[in-house]
């Protein structure tokens, strides 16, 4: 079916809206009244039809608004796509894995044609066709990895695998949650995620590790990690934080239930096929709290998880400054009344 | 030298120095004067050619009297120590270890210009000691603010007040630098000696 793509902003007079349908399958991640770190990993491998797991790459209506607001952000910072030199070959494998999987999963949006080296895509929603030779990046306008994830939601972060570990050796990031590719890249797994408070303490990290050390090819696996964002902004880098910083100061008792955001990260990690690389994903969604509560089951919940949420992992968030007044507002529709384990809307 | 768990975990943590027994031959680069390390180190040379660059004017002094390496530089600040460097890992054969030894400015642009030449991190070992001033990488301007010796610091670049971030990239030697005030301008916790 085809997609009826938006045409809306995720900066300045900020025009981003969910539809109701894209409400309901957004991947509310609480299936319980509180919530800490856990290695939640499982298979990626299909889902409900309509939901965000259905297919391997999720496009959704924002697809084609979210890709002009990537052009903008690397307009302005080039540096949120890097890629070391030896990962060439990971490259045009994230970019086969990408183009056969959009081609086979939105058939009225994209399609692929492959005549040994010799491929041509077609992006309808965005008006690109390319004829290229797979393995020569001088027939392609931008390098393999960059070409690709231009025309895919989400961020998306190549690991190299050696000594044990795992490299964060290339990535394209202009939606990630407060953390800076230019600083991280070339960082090994453990001190990438050295700020995140608690989770290298109860092994989180050791498990997870070992977990996509043994990775498989063609069994991709995800999980959902989430955070919060004052409007509907996808850039809150490190970098931009002069800009956005202030917005965390403008949530009132009378805006939040449209300001404050739940941002929703699919994460999807694969085993790519020539480097032994892992491709991994970061797929945002964000739904305002005042959307989220038209469901009573999730208003109730996010309410209770936020109230008994740990300090420090408020504090890593960002949500101090605000989050009295989410919890205010959500609080008035939360009656006390048992919310059963899952995750559902209704 | 006390090995408290670093509250983010991307910060070094530095073993006690030993010379690697698997080297063929050993390069010892002093950014500061920690004698009692450095008298440890040498009373017990390794096997194979040992050659020592100093790039610090006290240990220049002290070492220039004492010490008998088969190669010995000496030079009086770190960017001409790091030059002498240079010149000697990118004509080192296999089998060379490089032991770095000194603040984390200069033992981690010393190591950055061995991986340039092909060094491994395995054949590198990195000690601090001396100062625990700090090189602080601008997250917002990408500038490098070197010797930060507090929790605050103007960008040398953009000029933003930043704080000094745990955060440690060794790509890039540095700390991480954000501005302090982007949520409230002009509100700022006290300047304060954090790295003496």
């Amino acid at each position: 079916m085809a997609i009826a793509f938006h045409d809306e902003t995720f900066r300045d007079d900020y025009t981003y809206r969910n539809s109701d349908e894209a409400v309901r399958r957004f991947p509310f991640p609480f299936g319980q009244d509180e919530y800490m770190y856990s290695v939640n990993i499982e298979p990626h491998a299909g889902g409900k039809p309509g939901s965000v797991y259905e297919h391997t790459f999720d496009i959704d209506e924002h697809y084609v608004s979210e890709c002009r607001d990537r052009a903008i952000t690397l307009e302005r910072d080039p540096g949120r796509c890097e890629s070391l030199p030896h990962m060439i070959d990971a490259e045009w494998d994230v970019l086969e894995l990408i183009m056969t999987s959009l081609a086979r999963d939105y058939p009225d949006h994209f399609r692929l044609r492959q005549d040994g080296s010799h491929w041509h895509w077609t992006n309808l929603p965005l008006g690109i066709e390319q004829s290229f030779v797979f393995g020569d990046a001088a027939t392609l306008p931008y390098p393999p990895f960059e070409y690709i994830t231009r025309q895919t939601q989400g961020d998306f972060v190549i690991l190299d695998q050696r000594d044990g570990d795992l490299w964060a050796d290339s990535g394209m990031i202009t939606q990630q949650a407060d953390w800076s590719l230019a600083f991280d890249v070339g960082m090994s797994f453990k001190e990438w995620h050295g700020p995140v408070p608690r989770a290298h303490e109860i092994g989180v990290f050791d498990r997870a590790l070992k977990y996509l050390l043994m990775l498989q090819l063609g069994k991709p696996v995800r999980r959902l990690n989430w955070t919060m964002t004052i409007n509907p902004r996808l850039d809150t880098a490190p970098e931009t934080y002069p800009e956005w910083g202030q917005d965390r100061a403008s949530v009132t008792p009378e805006n939040v239930g449209k300001k404050v955001h739940l941002r929703v990260e699919m994460q999807t990690l694969f085993r790519l096929p020539r480097s032994n690389g892992v491709l991994f994903s970061i797929r945002a969604y964000l739904a305002s709290v005042g959307d989220l509560a038209r469901y009573p089951r999730w208003g109730k919940r996010l309410h209770r998880v936020l109230r008994d949420l740990p300090e420090d992992l408020a504090e890593y968030k960002g949500l101090v400054r605000y989050k009295p007044m989410v919890l205010e507002y959500l609080s008035r529709m939360d009656d006390g009344a048992l919310v059963e384990i899952g995750t559902h809307p209704e | 030298m006390s090995a408290a768990a670093p509250s983010i975990k991307s910060q070094p943590v530095y073993r006690p120095l030993e010379w690697d027994t698997a080297g063929a031959s050993h390069l010892l680069f002093v950014a500061a004067d920690d004698r009692p390390l450095l008298d440890r180190l040498l009373a017990a040379p390794p096997h194979g050619e040992l050659a020592v660059v100093v790039a610090d004017p006290i240990a220049a002094e002290r070492l220039g009297k004492t010490t008998a390496a088969a190669q010995m530089v000496l030079r009086h600040d770190l960017s001409d120590g790091l030059k002498s460097l240079e010149s000697i890992v990118q004509k080192a054969h296999m089998g060379l270890r490089l032991y770095l030894v000194g603040p984390e400015d200069a033992i981690w642009q010393a190591a950055g210009i061995a991986a340039r030449y092909g060094m491994l991190s395995p054949e590198i070992r990195l000690f601090q000691t001396g100062t625990k001033a700090r090189p602080v990488f601008c997250v917002h301007c990408r500038a490098m603010t070197r010797g930060v010796r507090t929790n605050l610091v103007d960008c040398s670049g953009c000029g933003r007040t930043l704080f000094v971030r745990d955060h440690f990239s060794r790509r890039l030697g540095a700390y991480m630098g954000f501005q302090i005030d982007a949520e409230e301008p002009g509100v700022k916790p006290p300047v304060e000696v954090a790295y003496p």
